[in-house]
């Protein structure tokens, strides 16, 4: 699925066109035109995120001894180019410690996270994070917190970083909406303003940390829904933190169980595209994958 | 305020309120009288002029009643003012002393957050120099005036260290706290960004601080004022310390109560301005 603002058809014209335009600009505006380009070279199913082996402990001392606890691994995994992937599990089954090893915000114990074929030595705007609390910071409008990816990252020149905040927040349907502080705005539209700043940076690979887990259950669903429509305008490889089994189908291409820190589960969720959330949650495959992965879990 | 604001007065509104068929939230346009009033005169505002009139009062009728050795009314508290201010004697005490206030102020200021947020920013910094910096806030600073006298004799110097150390641990200690309660998700988020670290302590850590930052210099300011006053009065017998000493010796109760309230001002004037550079730094906030 194309991005209906941009008309920029993908052939070798198009791409020297925009080499012209400088990388960063590019990069920001068109992220589209890289993806379906990638594809086009008949790169499609390329892995993008890679473990080996990855491994991850905590340590807490108490009096004379120190307690070990293994969050996460030893884990092997492959996620491929432009892939919705819904990491699933209950508390404590290593899902964070797993986003932020690839947002590279925690280093390995063992083993590595290559992204793009690097080994991730740290956090980078390729990789946007979307937070469980939104964090946005209260001392920003609305924005300036769109832009602060921008700003932090040296993306965007002023005048290309106030479009690219527009356009991103009419996107979230928050555009009128730019001048308010976070403490002003529901739990919801704070979220889609996460959103948005992650977006801002137009990341190759989107991270999110259950960032709807804190919205009721209703709106949940509707941000689903939201996050799925621009999803298809703008593909990128997702990874989705959830412990919710409806919202890993609805969303995911697939949907990876982790249960004490290891991979439980790993399946291909083949319900047809664009999807309606409604719809989907009566199908029978949708039924009957929900009751396998309920089981697992 | 605790309680909600209902108001008697609206008898015609509250019947189209409470019908569900018009939409749950409404806007609605507030009187022109009732905007003023709610400004002008709240009524805690009225409550706290009350107090302060009957204070006042109770204060001018014993005042009468005692002798004029050891205790004046407002009103001959206020003719004394007036005459220390026609000789200039007033003004010229408060200037002394607000010099020393805001340089020793000042200095605390700059010293105490940049010290602070060097010791959360360098954590083995901090944790280097926590123990020693408690061990020094809990010196009574008093104690430290005779070495004072000794190495920098009775000018303004002295004056002005003495200020400095008064507000400085509160300034500090506050700062410090700040950087180290940063939440870890605002760190988070711009290291995902790849922030720079100067951008990290410009846009994310200073921002967050700032609350922490300004509880320090509210209390650092009281502490300052109480700084100078000591000073004044122990040693370097000059401004409004100067103005309140001799008057006492000399049984001018009067004169005595206009240092007691020209310090106090000083007091709440340099608070009401610290808060007002917090709000309009912290407009996020309303």
């Amino acid at each position: 699925m194309q991005n209906p603002d941009v008309e920029v058809p993908v052939s070798e014209n198009a791409h020297a066109a925009d080499q012209e335009e400088g990388d960063e600009l590019r990069r920001v505006r068109f992220p589209t035109v890289f993806a379906v380009a990638r594809r086009a070279n008949g790169v499609k199913d390329q892995t993008v995120i890679e473990l080996r082996e990855l491994c991850r402990t905590f340590v807490v001392q108490r009096g004379r001894e120190e307690i070990v606890t293994r969050a996460l691994g030893p884990i092997t995994l492959s996620i491929a180019d432009l892939q919705f992937v819904g990491i699933l599990g209950r508390s404590g089954s290593g899902k964070t410690t797993l986003l932020r090893l690839i947002a590279g915000l925690v280093q390995p114990t063992a083993g590595d996270v290559l992204v793009d074929g690097q080994r991730v030595r740290g956090p980078g705007p390729d990789r946007a994070v979307v937070f469980q609390q939104s964090a946005l910071y209260p001392w920003r409008t609305v924005e300036a917190n769109v832009r602060l990816g921008l700003e932090l990252s040296r993306l965007a020149k002023k005048g290309t970083a106030d479009e690219i905040v527009h356009r991103l927040l009419d996107l979230v349907g928050l555009g009128d909406f730019g001048g308010y502080y976070p403490n002003q705005l529901s739990g919801g539209m704070q979220q889609r303003v996460g959103l948005a700043r992650a977006l801002a940076v137009s990341p190759r690979h989107l991270l999110m940390d259950e960032p709807f887990g804190s919205v009721d259950a209703i709106l949940r669903r509707e941000l689903g829904a939201e996050l799925l429509r621009i999803w298809e305008l703008d593909r990128r490889t997702v990874v989705f933190i959830t412990h919710s089994v409806e919202e890993a189908l609805t969303l995911s291409d697939r949907v990876i169980v982790l249960k004490d820190g290891l991979v439980a589960d790993d399946v291909t969720i083949n319900l047809p595209r664009p999807r309606d959330p409604e719809a989907i949650s009566d199908d029978p495959a949708f039924l009957q994958l929900r009751r396998s992965l309920l089981t697992t879990l | 305020m605790v309680r909600a604001r209902t108001r008697r007065s609206e008898p015609a509104a509250h019947n189209e309120l409470f019908d569900p068929a018009t939409p749950r939230t409404q806007t609605r346009v507030i009187p022109v009288r009732l905007r003023l009033r709610r400004a002008l005169a709240p009524r805690d505002r009225a409550l706290q002029l009350a107090l302060l009139v009957t204070a006042l009062a109770a204060w001018e009728f014993f005042g009468r009643r005692a002798s004029n050795f050891t205790f004046a009314p407002p009103s001959r508290v206020a003719t004394a003012a007036r005459e220390m201010i026609e000789s200039g004697e007033l003004q010229d005490a408060v200037t002394e002393s607000l010099v020393a206030l805001l340089l020793g102020f000042t200095l605390a200021a700059v010293i105490g957050i940049s010290v602070g947020y060097a010791m959360g920013w360098w954590r083995t910094f901090g944790r280097t120099l926590n123990p020693f910096v408690s061990a020094l806030y809990v010196v009574p600073i008093a104690t430290l005036v005779p070495a004072m006298i000794v190495w920098f004799g009775l000018g303004l110097t002295p004056r002005v260290i003495v200020i400095m150390l008064f507000a400085l641990f509160e300034i500090l200690l506050n700062a410090y706290a700040g950087v180290k309660n940063v939440d870890p998700h605002v760190i988070d988020v711009a290291r995902t960004f790849g922030a720079s670290r100067l951008d990290l302590l410009r846009k994310a850590v200073f921002p967050a601080t700032l609350p922490f930052v300004f509880v320090g210099l509210r209390i650092g300011a009281s502490r300052a004022v109480k700084g100078m006053v000591l000073a004044e009065m122990l040693f370097a017998v000059t401004g409004l310390g100067r103005v309140i000493i001799e008057n006492a010796s000399t049984f001018r109760m009067d004169r005595v109560f206009v240092g007691v309230i020209a310090v106090s001002l000083m007091g709440v004037i340099l608070s009401a301005a610290v808060q007002a550079t917090e709000r309009r730094v912290m407009r996020w906030r309303d």
